[in-house]
């Protein structure tokens, strides 16, 4: 008997072998890339992050004042602009959003899905589709007599491409189409196109440091607004992700942040802000 | 599916509704009257400012404009012009939080200072 088993013991080896090989390859199916982005945003722009299914997120954002200020307005405390946004999972693959900002009351319903996904030796990005209607209830009929109710609303439609390069280290791109019926400046197009560019790079366990650029492609020359460069760090806590950063974009929605930010980097016109998110 | 579907005609009920409106395409032309009176500017400052601006002021406002003195007094020595001239979102823009008002209103408060800030 010792002998067989002796004899035997090859066989038994190799035919675990077979079995790890099984688990490795053929059980599981397609292996996904998780957690390219931790936050839904990188620091403005949407990241390819959905929440999951029946998944209820609430998200507060502040962009405070201009830091220029100093301690007159406690660097800008005094003249926050705050965004409240829930975000619900109706599948894995399908969020849709509310908002309400304060800058310029603007209301915003949301629908983010993901079309693709970045396969462990597959195909290698993340495409996430991102739409949105705003309604600016801002605008005041007693400044702007001839003012309807179509001048008020706003689109965006934007694809996030991104790509988890390493384990540390993601990026990416975002063509984005946005439409606002009403412009501050006549000689803006109402149809703006923009390309984001945005990257988050692990430096702990909790945290990332994460950066994103709006390239505003047909403003206008005489338009007072700039292109949003952020910069901020993500510390993440259970349930928690907090990301804190400085941006020269006060607005938070996507056709605020790409077409009427006017804080400058290079005059020190920058903001602070947070986005926290909280999932339940 | 169905879902998706009634999604899209909603959409597309949106996208009909396209417009490119900007400033001045909302804005009535009126002629500028002569010589501004604070009577001509004071809808200006009820609708925009004193919401916040009252006595006693709100929201972290520090000085009202309900009266004329309230508002030549602002002009004079707070900074009111600079203020509402300036992008929403720069340093003390005003109004706080909203668009900035179309120029045209700017320009009748401005011509109000240039003319001497006369009561009516």
């Amino acid at each position: 008997m010792k002998y067989l088993i002796f004899i035997l013991f090859p066989i038994f080896v190799f035919s675990q072998d077979n079995l790890l090989n099984e688990i490795d390859t053929d059980s599981i199916g397609k292996q996904y890339e998780i957690a390219t982005f931790k936050g839904l945003k990188i620091v403005n722009f949407e990241s390819t992050k959905l929440v999951a299914k029946d998944e209820f997120t609430f998200i507060v954002s502040h962009r405070f004042g201009t830091i220029e200020n100093g301690i007159n307005t406690f660097f800008g405390l005094d003249d926050a602009v705050t965004r409240l946004n829930f975000v619900f999972g109706i599948s894995d693959g399908l969020n849709i959003g509310v908002s309400r900002s304060s800058f310029q009351k603007i209301y915003e319903s949301s629908l983010k899905y993901r079309i693709l996904r970045q396969e462990k030796n597959g195909f290698p990005f993340t495409i996430v589709g991102f739409n949105a209607i705003l309604i600016n209830t801002a605008l005041d009929k007693d400044n702007l007599p001839k003012l309807e109710f179509k001048h008020r609303l706003g689109y965006t439609a934007q694809l996030l491409i991104s790509r988890k390069i390493n384990t540390s280290f993601s990026l990416e791109l975002a063509p984005t189409f946005f439409h606002d019926n009403y412009v501050l400046i006549d000689e803006q197009n109402n149809s703006q196109f923009a390309l984001g560019f945005g990257g988050r790079y692990k430096l702990g366990k909790r945290w990332s440091i994460n950066a994103d650029y709006g390239w505003h492609l047909n403003r206008a020359d005489n338009s007072p607004f700039k292109n949003p460069l952020s910069i901020g760090f993500d510390l993440e806590t259970g349930g928690h992700v907090f990301q804190m950063h400085f941006t020269n974009a006060q607005p938070m929605n996507t056709n605020g942040f790409l077409g009427q930010g006017s804080g400058d980097w290079s005059d020190g016109n920058i903001y602070f802000g947070f986005n926290l998110s909280r999932v339940f | 599916m169905k879902k998706i579907f009634i999604k899209i005609i909603v959409i597309n009920l949106f996208l009909f509704n396209c417009t490119n409106a900007s400033e001045s395409d909302l804005i009535d032309e009126q002629p500028i009257a002569t010589i501004t009176t604070y009577n001509d500017i004071k809808s200006i400052i009820n609708n925009n400012c004193i919401n916040c601006h009252q006595s006693p002021p709100l929201n972290g406002a520090n000085t009202s404009l309900l009266t004329y003195d309230n508002v030549k007094n602002a002009v004079l020595n707070n900074n009111l012009i600079n203020r509402i001239s300036s992008q929403a979102g720069s340093p003390d823009a005003m109004p706080f939080g909203g668009p900035r008002l179309p120029q045209n209103l700017i320009d009748q408060i401005i011509k109000w200072k240039d003319d001497g800030l006369i009561e009516n």
